[in-house]
């Protein structure tokens, strides 16, 4: 039972919800890196071409979901049943929708000020919820909060709280100043997730690696 | 209280079409239900992102199209077996998805054009061009995630992720009917199987399978 080893970049990026998904479940884990060339040119490792990639002792695995999903499969962080497994799911998808437009606002429109304020207006402003936005919003993802669990959608601690709370700090970073007032409950769920003993461990630590994306912006 | 399965989606297969193919796979009765666009674009409680499809049975209300298909694979065991074959489906229906995304790009931003069509499948289906630049998304990368001695995709059993390449074969199918299955013998041998299931096969050929394909009638 070796480590489970995270090849990806030198960044938190992709990889990031995964790292906090194994550190909140104190499941050791290496940083093992990512040798381009190989990524590019052998399928049997790199199915995609792409990177993050996770070899545990069950599976060798591409596609940033996939890998979360196996986490939530073997670690118990996938709800309990049906219904709350089905919640995970839709939380886990439109986290990676609203991921999607972030990206593109880092990459694309490398944080320019007016292309900032459209991704605002169009999926964070809480008054714009059913406006044009493809169901991209991070009011939707706020609402898929279920009244009386302990977590977003379950009593336990799930990959949807994972990747909502890498999304949310990522979008803190660049909106300081107005998230945590139009998402006061999204806040509170950052501060507590935060203060789970694996997860401020994992951030105060050296695996936690300081570049959030390659370009720097964000 | 056990009524039929509700798939609450427009009136043509688009994002409707895995789901109702796999409900169709494992005997499950449901019924397509016309989504009621003012409902669709108000009522945050059942379409809580505004958008459909929407599936209702006797344990979730859940919309987001691979959502709901895991749903239906945890519900009827079409997700494999353990933990390695869950994850090679999860990789399959990721794939697929990010597949998806270019054909409907090429449907509805690029309408069929000609010089968009060859991009596409220069870009994401021409078998020899799979390392090129095309962001992980390749036909070739899907159809090499098949597990060597497996009677389906990923496992010995039939799982959502040959649904979901199924369906997108299918749709690749019907705008390069010369070139697809001649690429892609494997991939068209397993769309011929799936089509053969008694119960797929009574599904195609019923009322449940619309004929409007994608929303602007293309494809």
């Amino acid at each position: 039972m070796g480590k489970v080893q995270l090849h990806y970049f030198p960044i938190r990026g992709r990889a990031e919800p995964i790292r906090v998904a194994l550190a909140a479940k104190d499941v050791e884990f290496e940083n093992a890196g990512v040798d381009s060339a190989e990524m590019k040119s052998d399928l049997t490792k790199y199915k995609f071409g792409q990177c993050p990639r996770l070899v545990d002792d069950d599976v060798d695995l591409c596609q940033t979901n996939a890998i979360l999903r196996h986490l939530g499969r073997k670690h118990d962080m996938y709800g309990k049943g049906l219904k709350e497994a089905a919640a995970v799911d839709e939380a886990v998808d439109a986290v990676e929708a609203l991921k999607t437009k972030y990206l593109a606002l880092i990459y694309q429109d490398e944080l320019a000020d007016a292309a900032k304020q459209t991704f605002w207006d169009t999926h964070c402003d809480p008054a714009s919820i059913s406006g044009r936005n493809s169901g991209i919003h991070l009011a939707y993802i706020s609402k898929l909060a279920v009244p009386g669990t302990t977590w977003l959608v379950s009593d336990e601690l799930s990959i949807a709280d994972i990747v909502l709370w890498v999304m949310y700090y990522n979008l803190a970073r660049i909106f300081p100043d107005t998230l945590a007032a139009a998402y006061p409950d999204l806040a509170a769920h950052q501060a507590k997730l935060a203060a789970v003993p694996g997860v401020k461990a994992y951030m105060e630590g050296p695996l936690c690696l300081p570049k959030v994306n390659a370009n720097s912006l964000g | 209280m056990m009524g039929k399965v509700q798939v609450y989606y427009f009136p043509m297969r688009g994002r409707g079409e895995p789901i109702r193919v796999a409900l169709a796979a494992k005997g499950v009765e449901f019924e397509h239900v016309d989504v009621d666009y003012a409902e669709m674009k108000s009522d945050l409680t059942k379409y809580k992102f505004n958008q459909c499809p929407r599936l209702v049975d006797d344990d979730v209300d859940v919309c987001q199209s691979n959502a709901v298909l895991r749903h239906v694979g945890r519900k009827y065991d079409m997700y494999g077996k353990g933990l390695k074959e869950a994850a090679a489906v999860d990789e399959v229906v990721d794939g697929v998805e990010a597949f998806k995304t270019k054909y409907l790009a090429l449907i509805y931003q690029d309408e069929l054009a000609d010089a968009a069509k060859q991009t596409f499948w220069d870009t994401h289906c021409e078998p020899a061009s799979i390392s090129g630049r095309n962001s992980g998304i390749h036909l070739a990368y899907i159809s090499k995630l098949a597990a060597p001695g497996t009677s389906w995709l990923v496992s010995d059993e039939l799982s959502i992720a040959d649904i979901a390449v199924w369906d997108m074969f299918d749709l690749l199918a019907r705008i390069f009917p010369d070139t697809l299955a001649a690429a892609y013998p494997d991939l068209g041998a397993h769309h011929a199987a799936l089509a053969a299931v008694p119960s797929v096969r009574a599904y195609l050929e019923g009322p449940l399978r619309l004929p409007k394909v994608n929303y602007n009638g293309l494809g």
